[in-house]
């Protein structure tokens, strides 16, 4: 039986190639869309999967005192006092903030900049048990000089041999031996990392949050239950109840897998990705393949007529309904096997474009986890074939033989009720995506020109990668301006853009200055940004004591009520010299936080980067001029970002997300044109007798496509009375969640409208045209 | 073999009730060919669709081979659809997709006759109807008498007890509906099968053995037809 009807699905198949091409093409654009944000969601959430346990593992974050940020660092010295009074923590591993740094790596003349080595406990691999391919990881970070190598970084050096007690020099004094090399994870991680060393510090004290701690936990013990025992168990250790700063701590959890997509603290140094955008993408995607599966069973139930007589033979023939329904289905699998034939192809066309848009490297033929892939699209198949053939399938069996053999057999009003109602949702989906598209657009362009509070064009960044030429700094400054092109040169820590920040605490007159972002700066750093002073003055290396003065921020000044102080001293002595405005940082979601400027000193941090303004004429030579003579004062290779560059990764995911829309946008209205286009074409058949009475009556052809076009533009627009509120609330939910943003305007609104309408119309007399315009004579012939 | 009590079947429009059966009585026995005739709208397709239980009557009682089938299930129908009841149609309704042969072996698949069996029985239904050579064509590059000869072997496939035929020659020139008719009747003769048509032309239904005459819904005459004409 299964045979014969797969052979006659086929026959069918091929006897309506054209509306079998269509509903093939169609469900296979919508499933290739679908596959391929699968792949990118698949991958998203498969961050620290490789690692077996990590869903025990979880990293500790830190409240300081009610009201404060939640922070992603901590004191070395917690980890080891938890673990002494909490049987449930089996294993803990630490890294250390300071020895984040890049380092210059060398071998003989091999030398090479690696920017991801961690300083980790020795215990590190307990925790995190990556595959040593040389070495053994039990003993490879026992002593401070040694160093474990990714398989990368290694291959770099050494190529493919084993590097395994060979040395390597690091930031041109410091010897290290090479104690094993271990192989990349093939799931991405929260962390880069190119190699391991012991970290260069046992703990900087109680006070200083200078480390990132992991706590492995006992398999299966509760999270809630045991992040309450925690806190608990703090507030009674013996150093807590000596040290005041220490009383109101609130400590927190979050498992390894959860901190790409879930965490939510500060001054994190961890990988971030977004996992409202996650959402977004899947459920639009999925939004995307149901109105492929409307579209299906649309293109099926409007072929029914034809099929009806087919029904109700095998009816009397002894067909029972549920013989009926597998053979329909049948013929959906057929179809939906080819279209995920057609859409796997598709996908992994289009999978560069993606990749490019989301900055991945992912294909459907070199798949990690093809097992997952397969599993989940069976399970997106067989829901496929359910959504699209089922309404199909139960319609057409529903038919009463006595009906359809009579031959005077017309179509009942039910169905076409459903297939108007299923055109309808097709195009209220259609309209959200037209409205979506539209608004992210208009918030893309306004964060692209809202106004950063600095000027970001033609500005340099480079790191200062001696301290000697920190401490100097004034000499090579003379150097640089001298370089045709250079207007301004100073130094900074945190460039806007930068994520990492210093936030500080300070006692002033009796009360407390809480979370005040710290930048360090040398003079002439708001000549560089274009940041004039509000009030006040900027620093100025013409007066003395502006080493020890501090500018501020409008947010500063409003939180902290500093409108009398100008002028005056403030926290740590320094005398507030000026105002300047607010400035973006760290992206469009957050809004401008209170913030200090002071210049390097003493109990400052070291302003790292030189920041210089050139005057844009002429950039390649002046470059190459400065190249010259920064190389002369250190002798590394010279690597560079330009600000506007490095500032735009603040909201290049929004750009990318438009960009997705874009696409998204038009393959669901070629999708909802196809389903309008099948059903007009339907519909004028069915009422091919009807038009030709009405123009022996007298009508014309623009009253035919009056009367036509009328029916289809009612769905239009109460699928547009629909869509309109619900865009609305889904894009003002969106926009909620930027600090910065534009307001909704109708227009998105009534353009949509305005398409989604203009695009019935053409569709359906584009269809209608024919039947219109043709001779009456030849309609009424058809019975 | 058949017995209808009182058969009676109405539309009610608007609280008027129009009436199509009134009063249909009657008794048809294994192996008779009833002919049923009268002029358009006398209700012939209601009374043979009845008997094929395609429609239900709104009132009265239907026994086919002694069993009530009026509250008959679904399955049940499907079951006396699969065993004892062939169909044969005006319009001939052969499957377009399907083969002459596909045509024939479809109410033995959903008999669920073994394959070997359902190859052996087309092959000598199809030998019988001398239609072997046309055997993989599809119904549209056939003549109507030639579909029409596939439709009652599609109908007798299954061995039936009983053809249902719906003016099995109405599509057909006078030659092809002879020879269809000749087979009727051979059918009848020589393996007992119980046939019931239904027809405008008095020619036909002198094959037959009986012919029940209706007006207005109800059997204004039931004669025997003399034999050996």
């Amino acid at each position: 039986m299964f045979r014969l009807n797969l052979k006659i699905a086929l026959r069918n198949l091929w006897k309506n190639k054209g509306y079998s091409t269509l509903n093939i093409f169609g469900l296979s654009i919508g499933l290739a869309g679908f596959i391929m944000i699968l792949l990118f969601a698949n991958h998203e959430r498969s961050y620290d999967t490789w690692n077996s346990d990590a869903k025990d593992i979880y990293r500790i974050s830190i409240k300081w005192g009610p009201g404060q940020e939640e922070y992603s660092s901590s004191p070395a010295e917690l980890a080891p006092a938890l673990k002494e009074v909490l049987p449930e923590i089996v294993d803990y591993g630490r890294f250390y903030v300071w020895d984040m740094k890049q380092r210059l790596v060398s071998k003989d003349k091999n030398e090479n900049f690696v920017d991801h080595i961690m300083g980790v406990d020795s215990s590190w691999f307990n925790l995190f048990p990556y595959k040593f391919i040389y070495g053994d990881a039990k003993t490879s970070l026992l002593s401070a000089n040694q160093i474990v190598l990714s398989q990368k970084t290694s291959e770099l050096f050494f190529g493919k041999a084993n590097p395994v007690g060979q040395s390597l020099l690091i930031n041109t004094k410091d010897q290290y031996v090479v104690s094993g090399v271990y192989e990349e994870p093939n799931t991405p991680e929260h962390m880069e990392h190119d190699g391991f060393v012991k970290k260069s510090s046992p703990g900087d004290g109680w006070g200083n949050g200078n480390y990132y701690t992991y706590l492995k936990l006992k398999e299966g013990t509760d999270k809630e239950a045991f992040v309450r025992k925690l806190n608990q168990t703090f507030k009674k250790l013996p150093i807590v109840k000596e040290d005041q700063g220490l009383k109101e701590v609130e400590m927190f959890l979050t498992s390894v897998p959860d901190l790409y997509l879930h965490a939510s603290s500060a001054q994190d140094p961890t990988k971030r990705g977004n996992a409202k955008i996650v959402t977004i993408l899947v459920l639009f995607s999925s939004l995307l393949l149901i109105i492929a599966c409307i579209n299906f069973t649309n293109l099926s139930i409007a072929q029914s007529v034809k099929r009806a007589k087919e029904t109700g033979v095998r009816k009397v023939l002894g067909a029972a309904r549920s013989n009926l329904i597998t053979y329909f289905l049948t013929e959906t699998g057929i179809q939906c096997v080819l279209a995920l034939l057609l859409a796997l192809t598709i996908a992994e066309v289009g999978m560069p474009v993606l990749n490019q848009l989301m900055e991945v490297k992912l294909s459907l033929l070199s798949y990690s986890n093809p097992g997952q892939l397969i599993i989940q699209l069976s399970l997106v198949m067989t829901f496929v074939v359910i959504l699209a053939g089922g309404y199909a399938a139960f319609f057409l069996s529903s038919y009463e033989p006595v009906k359809v053999l009579k031959g005077n057999f017309s179509r009942g009003t039910g169905s076409l009720w459903m297939r108007k109602t299923l055109i309808s949702v097709q195009f209220i989906v259609a309209t959200v995506f037209m409205v979506a598209l539209m608004i992210i657009r208009q918030q893309v362009t306004y964060i692209k020109n809202q106004d950063a509070g600095f000027k970001k064009d033609h500005v340099l960044v480079f790191k200062v990668r001696k301290g000697d030429n920190r401490r100097n700094f004034s000499q090579i400054k003379e150097r640089l301006l001298k370089v045709p092109g250079i207007n301004a040169v100073s130094r900074v820590n945190y460039y806007p853009g930068v994520k990492a920040m210093q936030v500080i605490d300070r006692d002033f007159n009796g009360g407390k200055v809480s979370n005040l972002s710290t930048i360090t700066v040398d003079f002439d750093y708001f000549k560089v940004m274009g940041m004039p002073a509000q009030r006040g003055r900027v620093f100025s290396d013409k007066f003395a004591t502006d080493s020890n003065a501090i500018v501020v921020n409008e947010s500063a000044v409003k939180k902290y009520g500093l409108q009398k102080l100008i002028g005056s001293k403030w926290i740590n002595d320094r005398v507030i010299i000026g105002v300047v405005k607010d400035h973006i940082q760290k992206g469009m979601e957050t809004a401008a936080e209170p913030t200090a400027f002071v210049v390097e000193g003493r109990g400052t941090n070291s302003a790292d980067h030189v920041i210089l303004k050139m005057d844009g004429a002429n950039t390649q030579v002046t470059l190459e001029a400065l190249k010259k003579v920064w190389t002369a004062v250190e002798p590394f290779p010279f690597q560079y970002t330009w600000l506007d560059q490095s500032f735009a990764q603040v909201y290049v995911q929004y750009i990318r997300l438009d960009k997705l829309f874009n696409i998204f946008t038009y393959v669901t209205l070629a999708i909802a044109v196809l389903g309008l286009f099948a059903l007009a074409s339907f519909s004028v058949q069915e009422r091919t007798k009807e038009i030709g009475v009405r123009k022996v009556l007298g009508a014309e052809t623009t009253d035919i496509l009056r009367l036509i076009n009328k029916s289809f533009l009612v769905l239009v627009v109460i699928a547009n009375l629909i869509a309109i509120p619900v865009a609305y609330i889904l894009s003002s939910n969106w926009l909620s969640g930027f600090a910065y943003r534009t307001s909704i305007t109708v227009w998105p609104f009534v353009f949509a409208s305005i398409i989604s309408v203009l695009i019935t119309v053409l569709t359906v007399s584009l269809q209608t045209f024919k039947t219109a315009n043709a001779k009456p004579v030849d309609a009424l012939k058809y019975e | 073999m058949i017995e209808l009590k009182n058969i009676e079947k109405y539309y009610a429009n608007k609280g008027v009730k129009s009436y199509i059966l009134r009063h249909v009585s009657t008794i048809i026995k294994q192996g008779e060919f009833v002919s049923i005739m009268g002029p358009s709208g006398a209700g012939k397709s209601t009374l043979l669709n009845i008997l094929g239980m395609l429609e239900e009557p709104t009132y009265g009682a239907y026994e086919f081979m002694g069993e009530d089938v009026v509250s008959l299930n679904e399955r049940k129908r499907i079951e006396l659809y699969r065993n004892h009841i062939g169909f044969v149609f005006q319009a001939y309704h052969l499957i377009d997709e399907m083969t002459v042969a596909e045509n024939i072996e479809a109410p033995l698949l959903y008999k669920k006759v073994s394959s070997a069996e359902r190859k052996s029985r087309v092959a000598d239904v199809l030998d019988r109807f001398n239609m072997v050579a046309k055997k993989d064509l599809f119904p549209n590059q056939l003549s109507g008498g030639q579909q029409q000869l596939v439709g009652i072997a599609r109908a007798l496939v299954a061995q039936p007890s009983i053809i249902l035929a719906d003016e099995p020659t109405g599509n057909l020139q006078s030659p092809q509906a002879l020879q269809i008719m000749e087979l009727f009747k051979k059918l009848n003769e020589e393996e007992n099968i119980t046939i019931i048509q239904v027809t405008h032309s008095e020619v036909n239904a002198a094959y037959g053995s009986r012919i029940l005459h209706l007006l207005d819904g109800v059997i204004k005459e039931d004669i025997a037809v003399p034999q050996g004409v």
